[in-house]
């Protein structure tokens, strides 16, 4: 009898690691880069919802002191110290400064206030419209 | 007999090497055996079959609300903090 219930809960065990597995997500190499250091809180949100169907994936990180924020600053060459600064950014480096050609590329959001940085991944013509469409949106809603 | 007690027997007669003996002198036990080694086989299929099939169904509703999932470096900081973020920064441009 022993048996026969090691048999009927052995594919409950299997079945439970496969959702393990699948719960575990994609995680950048942006965003491991970053996570390492030890004065820098950094997040990876998958599939950060734009509209009912289209989603981005977005690293953020926010500066736990001044040092660290003087550091991310000089990385991404932010000047000021005021206000919200973006950029299209290369996707192997977003410090670096680019134009939209249908590539992947990183819509990079810092908040010099917050000492925050938000880098959204753009793969396709419709996530950079969505994220347009989005700004768009929420502006208007805010300003009713 | 009930299914326990054959149970029981039938794993003595294996520990004892007896089982084949058992069976070939009396056919009604393997075919007794077999058929609950059929059933637990039929518990497998179905499990294995019905389970992915429930947990695919549930997925939309075990989604998080504006996001699939998060991953950060600090666990004192919730997702939700992190999705707002995301939010807030978009807004600000």
């Amino acid at each position: 009898m022993k048996k026969i219930i090691w048999i009927m809960l052995l594919p409950l065990v299997m079945l439970t690691g496969c959702s393990q597995e699948k719960k575990e997500m994609n995680v950048s190499a942006l965003y491991q880069h970053y996570a390492e250091r030890e004065n820098l809180s950094v997040a990876q949100v998958s599939g950060f919802e734009l509209n009912d169907s289209v989603c981005v994936d977005v690293v953020l990180m926010q500066a736990d002191n001044e040092e660290a924020w003087q550091q991310l600053k000089e990385e991404f060459n932010i000047r000021g110290d005021e206000g919200t600064v973006s950029w299209l950014g290369e996707s192997e480096n977003p410090a670096i400064r680019t134009q939209w050609n249908g590539t992947p590329v990183m819509r990079v959001i810092a908040s010099l206030y917050k000492h925050t940085i938000g880098i959204y991944r753009i793969d396709n013509e419709t996530q950079y419209d969505a994220i347009v469409e989005y700004q768009l949106e929420k502006t208007k809603k805010g300003t009713k | 007999m009930d299914e326990k007690r054959f149970e029981e027997i039938w794993e003595m007669a294996e520990a004892e090497h007896y089982s084949h003996r058992l069976a070939a002198e009396y056919p009604a036990w393997r075919t007794r055996r077999n058929r609950v080694a059929g059933l637990a086989l039929l518990t497998l299929m179905a499990a294995g079959v019905g389970l992915p099939l429930l947990r695919n169904s549930s997925l939309p509703a075990a989604q998080h609300e504006g996001y699939t999932a998060a991953v950060s470096n600090r666990t004192d900081i919730t997702d939700q903090y992190w999705v707002n973020m995301a939010d807030e920064l978009l807004m600000s441009v």
